[in-house]
């Protein structure tokens, strides 16, 4: 692995070809990725992908077998200079049973730097706001699985770092919570740069402003979630009620558009023969048009394909 | 490196070795076995079952046959034969000087708690890492600390503990024998007793140091449990059983302290020095390779 100052300051973390392999399996093959700085970034794939792989290799828990990795100015994982710059949210990970919650905050707070009295009005604040309050004198053994997961996040997000990983860290929360969490990412965001990776794509498609697609350790697709998205272009409409087979046909019949598919229940979805981004646009104003001319209303609309739908398309449903 | 950072480890640390299992089995087997081996010395004088020369008198053929053997100068039945006639002279001089020279019970108490602290230290400081390392606990410090910090911090939180731990044990037997046996000055047993607590932090670092570095470098606490109790107390049986062979095999003794540590308590002010010097060239050389191999390893 080697490391070059020439990162663009744009860039909060730059890979190329990093590969890794546990054996015979290669969790990550040649593994390609740029992360923009304050971006909310969506890393997405199916069990198995090595996204986990991905954030333990950036994080310095492994090592790669090849390839480049700049974070933050072109470090390299384990560069003393990105201690209490970088956080993570493993995924696996358990709490030290055998220390307070606060003790174990605390001591994460004064690694960095915080003074005692610091540090302990830092972690009771942060518990406090992810509803963890009444539990600082308590150990981690009378935890929840959700109480848990917010207790790491809660020590991903102490301090100030300007660039933080999440590795599902939604999963097993409550919508209260999880919404709670999206909030939380959100606001942090303004000043760092949050990597998230969930299962949960229409989590990720509402949160993330850009976004990459895993499959066995290849980077399938990268860029902001708008660009991934209206790759494939398509209209998709739901209607007060269903169309009739002339509606239909007069839709079809407009310059640029295909033949649609019926999902049912009002709901339709128009293939858009257009590449160019004006052309679309034309081609999506004259559906709407035809449709607001019969005096049918569209209940909601959305241009381009859903994560899932590209996520589907690009990875492999081999993979385990 | 930061010392404040190894600081911050080390000292959040040992709340948390008191905390765990392994910890506490630490304290209870240090005290419990610790005071029961003392224990027959001390019933042996306070029973009067034999009078005090006797006792001493055969407690210097044992103590200078054991020396004689840590310091491989024979297998071990020719040295038993051999103290039996009287014709083990150097190490006779040595048992000498502990058992008249100083106070002769606390001597013997030491000669036998040498042999057992490495021991103890390995079934109380096997799990300053691997636990850690087995449930990832670890990730959640690392991106604060580096690995080099981490590491120290831990092995000076354990190594304090243990010292501390330590002591305490033969503090109490130095109190108990200078409260209930009326037989050395509380000068003299002071004296001998602060040396030899002393004495006893030096040579535990070494072994705490290996504890570190095998602890740092196996996932399973259970496993890395297993390989500190089999290389600490395999080295110096698989030593001695091997010189029997072929007498060069006996220097295995000296991958760990074994070869030296009873230098500690030598005659010989320099042969001591060179003893406590050894204790802790031992434990840089476990640290730096405990470290090393900590720092490039999958965590």
């Amino acid at each position: 692995m080697s490391t070059s100052p020439a990162v663009p300051p744009s860039s909060a973390l730059d890979l190329e070809g990093v590969t890794r392999t546990f054996g015979k399996l290669r969790a990550l093959d040649g593994t390609t990725l740029s992360i923009p700085k304050r971006s909310i970034f969506g890393l997405v794939g199916p069990n198995g992908a090595g996204k986990t792989t991905l954030f333990s290799v950036i994080a310095g828990f492994l090592q790669p077998d090849a390839g480049r990795i700049e974070i933050l100015d072109g470090l390299a994982p384990g560069d003393s200079r990105l201690l209490g710059r970088m956080s993570i949210l493993p995924q696996d990970a358990l709490f030290d049973r055998n220390m307070t919650i606060v003790d174990q905050l605390m001591l994460l707070r004064r690694l960095e730097g915080a003074s005692r009295r610091n540090a302990r009005l830092e972690v009771a604040e942060a518990l406090t706001r992810v509803g963890l309050g009444d539990y600082l004198e308590r150990g981690v053994s009378v935890l929840s699985h959700g109480m848990s997961k917010r207790l790491g996040i809660v020590q991903a997000f102490l301090g100030d770092p300007e660039l933080i990983f999440l590795d599902e860290p939604t999963s097993g929360l409550d919508p209260r919570n999880a919404k709670r969490v999206r909030e939380v990412i959100r606001e942090l965001s303004v000043h760092a740069t949050v990597v998230v990776s969930s299962h949960n794509l229409f989590e990720l498609q509402d949160l993330c402003d850009h976004v990459a697609i895993l499959d066995r350790g290849v980077v399938k697709a990268q860029g902001s979630m708008s660009e991934i998205t209206r790759g494939a272009r398509r209209l998709e409409i739901e209607l007060e009620r269903t169309l009739v087979g002339e509606e239909r046909a007069a839709i079809e019949a407009l310059a640029g558009v295909r033949v649609a598919e019926d999902l049912g229940g009002g709901r339709y979805i128009f293939p858009l023969e257009a590449i160019e981004n004006e052309q679309g646009n034309r081609t999506v104003r004259a559906i709407l048009g035809e449709l607001l001319r019969r005096e049918i209303t569209p209940r909601s609309f959305r241009e381009g394909s859903s994560l899932e739908e590209i996520f589907l398309q690009l990875t492999d449903d081999t993979s385990e | 490196m930061q010392s404040r950072r190894i600081r911050l480890v080390s000292l959040y640390s040992i709340p948390a070795i008191l905390r765990n299992g392994s910890g506490i089995t630490y304290v209870f087997i240090t005290f419990v076995l610790g005071i029961t081996i003392t224990e027959p010395l001390l019933v042996f004088y306070e029973s009067g079952i034999l009078p005090i020369d006797e006792v001493l008198s055969k407690l210097e053929i044992a103590i200078s046959v054991l020396l004689a053997a840590v310091s491989l100068e024979g297998t071990f039945p020719d040295l038993v034969d051999l103290g039996g006639k009287g014709e083990l002279t150097g190490a006779a001089e040595w048992a000498t000087y502990l058992l008249h020279q100083r106070p002769a019970l606390l001597s013997a108490v030491f000669v036998l708690e040498m042999l057992c602290i490495p021991l103890f230290v390995a079934t109380g400081a096997f799990n300053q890492l691997s636990g850690d390392l087995q449930f990832g606990a670890i990730r959640y410090q690392l991106l604060r600390v580096s690995r080099t910090e981490l590491f120290l911090g831990r092995f000076f939180g354990m190594a304090a503990f243990s010292i501390l731990l330590i002591s305490t044990l033969l503090l109490a037997v130095v109190l108990y024998m200078g409260l209930r046996l009326d037989l050395y000055e509380w000068g003299e047993l002071l004296a001998w007793g602060s040396r030899g607590i002393l004495l006893f932090a030096v040579m535990s670092i070494p072994y705490v140091a290996l504890c570190t570095m095998i602890s740092a470098n196996v996932r399973s606490p259970f496993g890395s449990l297993i390989l500190t109790s089999a290389v600490i107390s395999g080295v110096p049986l698989v030593s001695l059983s091997a010189m029997t062979a072929w007498a060069p095999l006996g220097k295995i003794l000296y991958l760990l302290p074994w070869g030296f540590q009873h230098r500690l308590f030598h005659p010989d002010p320099q042969q001591a020095l060179l003893a406590v010097a050894g204790c802790f060239a031992y434990t840089a050389i476990y640290l730096v390779l405990g470290c090393l191999l900590f720092r490039r390893r999958d965590l």
